[in-house]
């Protein structure tokens, strides 16, 4: 692998950094090569995505945006027609946060794997994790059993249906926790994607090429 | 290069999967597409009706009062509000503690509104005894209160909070209610045809949900429909404008 402008060294407690010499953008990546991911080495990949580019923000907040509404429609806070009326009812209020939380994570997550898709040369992103996630929050957004998902499981599947549509329901909020568990998830294997591969062209967004 | 094409087209074909089903859950719940539905089925049963000369049950204010659905409100208010719904319900909770308090102040009370309450009931075991309890407090003019107490008291499904003992204590909380009768209606299931019935009619009209409200005129025309724990803005929208048509 080329590693023009780079050096490497080691740091205090032993562990191998590369440094990168890249400063067209302002910003000075360290990239460690430690499976272990600090809270500041996270943040350091949220900062070096979404300031590289404004699309990479502008993304983040589209797929946030139209999630958020998702999830507001189908808890049943934010209507449409006949006039058009956003309420938070005391008991939604949990629900309504954690969705909020759900929407931001998966702009946040999306973004950073289109730009590792872009950046990479043969890096695979950890897709399960973000559509497990994905997916969970979408389910657990409504109460399965007054919707019409409740009653088309009700109605096909008779018993089990009706007590999977309880599960969904009686267990929503937690549901919701797990959904947002794993999008953090997905966020910390990206971002250790970001920080500590030496396969990403930073350069791309800046019009330099250094590798 | 291949493989990083196929990865954005999975992520790509998944947004638009995803935002083509939410879109059409939206659209199925949506309050144009619900009064379609119901206008349509409504049309249907009154065909049937005349056409077999029956007097079966259809989604008319007076069929409903008739055939024996709890109403709450001025029979003569010229607004009918028809709630579909099931004590076990979360959204119907959050409408009965939320919307209905002040549709009941704004409307009901002045004699411009009525409200009937139908069972349609998808939740579970726990929800048809609870509606047969609904309908054994009716038979002693306290469905209201009752209606109020078991939302008060709602838990989660099917956890045992709506089943026949739990629903007798609660009634015992009704002041005035002869215990006695009430535990042997309940326990005799006396109104299970009833709430069979009322289901009946709301899988026929093509409801898919609860709560599913009608609102409609007195005589039954004007139909419109509402699936889900409105707030209250939406129901004044819909009875502001009949109310001046």
């Amino acid at each position: 692998m080329k590693n023009n402008g780079r050096k490497k060294k080691n740091d205090d407690n032993g562990n191998k950094e590369t440094e990168s010499m890249n400063t067209s953008s302002g910003i000075r990546p360290r990239l460690l090569s430690s499976s272990f991911l600090r809270p500041s080495h996270l943040f350091f990949s949220i900062k070096l995505i979404f300031f590289s580019n404004w699309l990479y923000i502008a993304l983040a907040g589209a797929i946030s945006s139209i999630f958020w509404i998702i999830f507001s429609v189908f808890d049943q806070l934010l209507f449409f027609s006949p006039v058009f009326v956003f309420y938070l009812p005391d008991d939604a209020i949990t629900g309504f946060i954690l969705s909020t939380i759900t929407a931001i994570l998966m702009g946040i997550v999306v973004g950073m794997n289109v730009y590792i898709l872009r950046h990479s040369r043969n890096l695979k992103i950890g897709i399960g994790s973000l559509f497990s996630g994905s997916t969970l929050s979408m389910i657990s957004s409504t109460c399965a059993s007054c919707s019409s998902v409740g009653f088309l499981l009700v109605s096909t599947f008779g018993g089990i249906g009706v007590t999977a549509s309880t599960f969904l329901s009686n267990y929503q909020v937690p549901l919701r926790i797990m959904s947002i568990a794993l999008l953090v998830w997905a966020l910390y294997s990206a971002s250790n994607k970001l920080t500590k591969s030496c396969v990403l062209d930073h350069s791309i967004d800046n019009g330099v090429k250094n590798l | 290069m291949q493989n990083k094409f196929s990865t954005y087209f999975v992520l790509l074909f998944t947004l638009i999967v995803s935002l083509a089903a939410a879109a059409y859950i939206a659209l199925t719940i949506s309050h144009g597409t619900m009064t379609g539905i119901v206008e349509k089925a409504y049309a249907q049963q009154l065909s049937l009706s005349e056409n077999t000369g029956s007097a079966a049950i259809n989604l008319s204010p007076n069929s409903l009062i008739q055939s024996g659905a709890p109403l709450l409100g001025k029979r003569s208010a010229p607004i009918t509000i028809v709630e579909f719904g099931d004590f076990q319900c979360e959204f119907c909770d959050r409408f009965a503690k939320q919307t209905e308090p002040k549709i009941n102040s704004t409307y009901i009370q002045t004699g411009k509104v009525n409200m009937i309450f139908m069972n349609f009931v998808t939740h579970g075991p726990d929800s048809l005894t609870a509606a047969i309890a609904a309908q054994c407090a009716k038979d002693q003019g306290k469905f209201w209160s009752f209606y109020d107490i078991l939302y008060k008291n709602q838990g989660p499904e099917n956890s045992g909070w709506a089943d026949g003992n739990n629903l007798k204590k609660l009634a015992s909380q009704l002041p005035g209610l002869d215990k006695q009768e009430f535990n042997s209606c309940l326990d005799g299931a006396k109104y299970k045809s009833f709430v069979d019935r009322d289901n009946a009619l709301a899988i026929s009209s093509g409801f898919q949900g609860t709560p599913t409200f009608i609102i409609e005129k007195a005589d039954g025309s004007k139909v419109e429909s509402l699936l889900g724990a409105y707030p209250f803005p939406s129901f004044q929208a819909i009875v502001d404008k009949k109310l001046s048509e």
